[in-house]
């Protein structure tokens, strides 16, 4: 798969990134008992985060070698990073999965479970409503009778007023 | 559309507020923590009694095995989950000395003592094919050649740790300490060879004693011990200066938060009691080579300030606190 | 010899025990399918639930559950790339590529068949051999657990995808994650910066939860318009031919499976991987390549972590030493029900050893039915829209992962992890790796710092010791010669050998 000849949107970025993040875990693996001894606890976290940084630098080399992003005129790199990465479903999807796990304790998993399923299906592109609350609420059902009954899982805010 | 979603949140919030007023507890399964791994003596010990408290509340007791930081991490978890009661600790003697091994800045203190189950006797224990015989033939070995000698641990503050500081005060024998996940592991190493001695509760040992592939050397008590029909010599035989540290073993326990609520402790108390008491569970208390106690409250605190400062002391006079006893009010023996 | 006869036989026999038994297995599958349920968790919450049966009947619906959970792992990692337990992870490689290939009904009929086989050879060495090897797991010193370790960390060699350097990285990443929380030798923390969310270290299951299943759930949302591939499923039961093919590896990974599992510090899970591993390096033209769907890559796994099961039995029948989570559960159950398991167990109660090996035997014939009837339906589940399925990956993602201990906490763990992963696929990266260092990572830390502190922090001792012990002694070799035999040196020496050309 080495075909790929050119770097993706925001690659170089990333992996600088990925590098910066290595060299702080290097630091704070250091931090954690220095150089005390052959056993401390901060060996195999050291090591770990020094073969990071050196796969990191070797990322970082190979992606710079590469060609930059095709350059379609009119699209900013920001628009090219947006569409390649960040295409609206995905941007909306995770929107939708922030809001469920905020929403999870006010509401409770059932009505914020049932929630997040029939909107993430509206959006994911499925119009057929009464379709979607039906699978939603028959799955919930399914998910609730596992867990809490049988499993004895005692899911956030229970059935309760709903 | 907003209206009636703040209302449904109104009506959901009023609701749980009333839930909780008028709930009996237990009105849902309590979760049990359990602060050493899975087949070492603690949960051995909280396995075989949840049963029986479960009996007698009424609701099931999920346990789980946090294990680490010699039990600072299932403190620290029971610490932070909610003060009602739904939360148990099923621990052994460790949290005592967090505070002087600045392991945590916390002990049992912060806790309620549902029941303090029993306490156990510790044996030093070798393989049984080793030249050692008694306890003195491993320590002049140990002191002839220093730093060789392989001893199992579970990390300071545990058992074999403070056992091994005790020995180590009374005859100055240095031995390398290899740190386990709990006795159980450690016990598999010694089987395997791996370390030469370990410190432990009879109860872990018993089965291997009784089998012949461990031999005991030593009971860390004024009085000899049978196991298995063969009697083990007491600590102070060797050792007489080892008196001054005795009666000495690990204990076991279940604790709440100490600012549960009071008639949940109540209700935790008794219903503790009822399982401590049965006998199918004082049977295996016994099996175990334990002494089953089944005490709560001011008793059992009482019993727990005593253990902290006879063992805190110790490990500040050997030296081998990080912190000393003073700085958190541990009074001297 | 008759009375072990007779104590094989009694759950066959006994109409009650027979029930348990298959109601176990078929539970099993379910709990072993959803991620997030455990079978040691289904285990502890039957412990109390058994309490006041007779020890056989508790052991039977046990054994059912064990067998059936661990190979019901493998459903959702075929069908939805999230391995229902971790010894699943090293299915989902090549297990999910095939189903996206519409070959789901294919290949859980080929992982039922092959995990009934992983199971039969497994309980063969437990009838057989479980003293010898209950002896030989307790001569693993720290240090040959170190060994194995790196010889599993060596799999990232084969899960790195486009470039090796983006998959040591990955595992890297993930040894750093496992290595988050109190220090369980020392309890000093490590990366917790004062949090006690932190301190309590990251829960494995919510990593794999969210960089498998989260991160394929944003993945698959750039192929939206793309319509399911229609499954196959008038094939489930794999040819005799098939089977036939792969009789010899798993031969050999079951046998990877039985000596991982009987060691008391390793189970299923790095069983499955290291096998997988094992058929990677010795299988000269798989059915596909590797990770694209080969039919290698589900066999050894599966064989590997149904045989690992009766191999977690050998030191918990004759020592009393847990080989893994689910038998230190079980260990407590024999306690409660008044048994003293320990070294004694065999002598004193020998009937329970062939009680429990008849028992196994039993639970994994139900398997054969049980998981390949029912495929077709389970099949259909890939063929759901995606707009309908991803939403339901996800809440059952959170649920699974909430599950784990109740903790809301590890539901955003899974999040972000699910992002990150989402990030680290978009650029090249494969998540396998990370899993492999937040499994093998802290076995590599406590092994290697037990053997230093062994030597008392003398490297050149602590070198020593690999050549000096045998077990050691044949685990470096082993080592040595799988990095050789894959290196380019080795292949033109071979092919020399061969007169063939080299490349």
């Amino acid at each position: 798969m080495t075909s790929r000849k050119r770097r993706l949107p925001g690659e170089l970025v990333f992996v600088l990134v990925a590098l910066l993040f290595a060299l702080t875990a290097l630091w704070q693996s250091y931090r954690i008992a220095g150089l005390a001894s052959w056993s401390s606890p901060g060996a195999v976290p050291m090591l770990a985060a020094l073969v990071m940084v050196v796969a990191a630098i070797r990322i970082a080399l190979t992606a710079s070698r590469r060609p930059p992003p095709a350059q379609v005129p009119g699209v900013t790199r920001a628009a090219a990073f947006a569409q390649a990465l960040l295409p609206r479903a995905v941007v909306a999807f995770t929107l939708l999965i922030v809001l469920y796990m905020f929403a999870l304790d006010p509401l409770g998993f059932v009505v914020s479970s049932f929630l997040f399923l029939v909107a993430g299906m509206w959006v994911l592109g499925s119009r057929r409503l009464v379709h979607n609350v039906v699978v939603s609420a028959l799955s919930l059902a399914a998910i609730y009778v596992v867990f809490q009954t049988a499993f004895s899982v005692v899911l956030p805010g229970v059935l309760g007023a709903c | 559309m907003l209206s009636s979603c703040t209302r449904t949140l109104a009506a959901l919030a009023l609701s749980a507020v009333a839930a909780t007023a008028t709930a009996a507890f237990p009105d849902r399964e309590l979760s049990g923590v359990i602060m050493w791994g899975a087949g070492g003596a603690t949960d051995v010990v909280a396995r075989a009694l949840a049963p029986h408290a479960e009996a007698a509340l009424g609701k099931k007791i999920v346990l789980t095995n946090r294990p680490g930081g010699t039990g600072a991490i299932s403190t620290n978890f029971v610490i932070n989950a909610p003060a009602d009661g739904y939360t148990l600790l099923f621990g052994a003697e460790n949290p005592q000395l967090h505070q002087v091994l600045q392991l945590a800045d916390f002990g049992y203190e912060k806790f309620f003592p549902v029941s303090i189950l029993g306490r156990g006797v510790a044996v030093v224990v070798v393989k049984s094919d080793s030249p050692w015989n008694s306890l003195k033939d491993f320590v002049e070995d140990a002191k002839k050649r220093p730093g060789k000698l392989k001893m199992g641990s579970t990390g300071p503050g545990g058992l074999p740790h403070t056992v091994g500081s005790m020995l180590n005060s009374v005859t100055k024998f240095q031995v390398i300490s290899v740190p386990f996940d709990g006795e159980g592991p450690g016990m598999t190493a010694l089987l395997g060879g791996h370390v030469d001695m370990m410190p432990v509760g009879v109860g872990a040992a018993a089965e291997n004693i009784k089998a012949g592939r461990v031999k005991a050397l030593a009971v860390i008590d004024g009085e000899a011990l049978s196991i298995a029909g063969q009697s083990v010599p007491p600590v102070t035989r060797d050792y007489p200066e080892f008196g001054k540290y005795l009666p000495w073993g690990p204990f076991y326990g279940v604790w709440v938060r100490r600012d549960t609520p009071d008639d949940v402790k109540a209700v935790l108390v008794r219903a503790f009691r009822a399982a401590a008491e049965n006998p199918q569970f004082v049977t295996l208390m016994k099996d175990r080579g334990n002494v089953p106690m089944s005490t709560s409250g001011v008793e059992a605190d009482a019993f727990l300030k005593k253990w902290q400062s006879v063992t805190a002391w110790v490990l500040q006079d050997v030296g081998a606190a990080k912190a000393s006893p003073d700085k958190f009010g541990i009074p001297k023996p | 010899m008759p009375e072990a006869v007779s104590y094989f036989f009694m759950s066959w026999a006994n109409p009650y025990l027979l029930f348990l038994t298959a109601a176990g297995t078929f539970a099993g599958i379910y709990v072993g399918a959803i991620p997030g349920l455990s079978v040691t968790m289904a285990v502890s919450i039957l412990i109390s639930f058994t309490f006041k049966w007779h020890v056989n009947e508790a052991l039977a619906l046990i054994a059912g559950i064990y067998l059936g959970g661990v190979y019901g792992g493998a459903r959702s990692a075929i069908l939805l790339n999230i391995p229902g337990a971790p010894s699943a992870i090293a299915t989902a490689l090549d297990g999910y590529p095939l189903a996206k290939r519409g070959e789901a009904g294919t290949a859980i009929g080929l992982t039922t068949v092959m995990s009934v086989l992983g199971g039969f050879l497994g309980i063969a060495a437990l009838a057989i051999g479980a003293p010898m090897l209950s002896d030989l797991a307790l001569l693993f010193a720290p240090r040959d657990y170190l060994l194995l370790a790196i010889w599993g960390i060596l799999l990232v060699g084969s899960l790195s995808g486009e470039s090796l350097a983006k998959g040591v990285f990955a595992g890297a990443l993930g040894v750093l994650i496992g290595m988050v929380g109190l220090d369980p030798m020392t309890a000093e923390g490590r990366f917790t910066y004062g949090s006690v969310q932190l301190s309590a270290g990251i829960p494995y299951v919510a990593a794999m939860i969210g960089f498998f299943g989260v991160a394929e759930v944003l993945v698959q949302l750039h192929q939206l318009g793309v319509t399911p591939i229609k499954q196959n499923v008038r094939k489930i039961v794999p040819a005799w031919g098939l089977v036939k093919k792969y009789l010899p590896l798993s031969a050999r990974t079951s046998a990877i499976g039985v000596c991982i599992g009987a060691l008391p510090g390793a189970g299923g899970d790095i069983a499955a991987l290291m096998a997988y591993d094992h058929a990677k390096r010795t299988t000269k033209d798989p059915s596909r390549p590797f990770g694209e769907g080969a039919y290698e890559g589900i066999v050894a796994p599966e064989t590997a972590n149904n045989a690992a099961v009766p191999g977690a039995y050998i030191p918990m029948l004759t020592l009393g030493i847990p080989g893994d989570a689910v038998t230190a559960v079980i260990i407590g159950a024999l306690y409660i029900h008044g048994m003293k398991p320990g070294p004694m167990l065999m002598i004193e109660t020998p009937h329970l050893f062939w009680f429990c090996v008849g028992n196994l035997v039993l639970a994994n014939i139900f398997l054969l039915p049980m998981g390949l009837s029912g495929i077709r339906i389970f099949a259909k589940i890939v063929e759901t829209p995606k707009a309908i399925l991803l939403p339901l990956i996800l809440v059952l993602s959170a649920v699974g992962t909430y599950a784990i201990e109740n903790n809301p906490v590890h539901v955003y763990w899974m999040l972000g992890f699910g992002l990150l992963g989402y990030f680290l696929k978009m650029y090249g990266f494969q998540v396998g790796p990370v899993i492999l260092g937040i499994i093998l990572g802290p076995l590599i830390d406590a092994s290697y710092r037990r053997a230093m502190i062994s030597v008392a922090d003398t490297p050149l001792d602590f070198l020593a010791e690999f050549f000096t012990s045998p077990i050691s002694a044949i685990l470096v070799a082993a080592l040595a010669f799988t990095v050789l035999s894959q290196s380019r040196a080795w292949s033109a020496f071979m092919g020399r050998l061969r007169g063939a050309p080299a490349h």
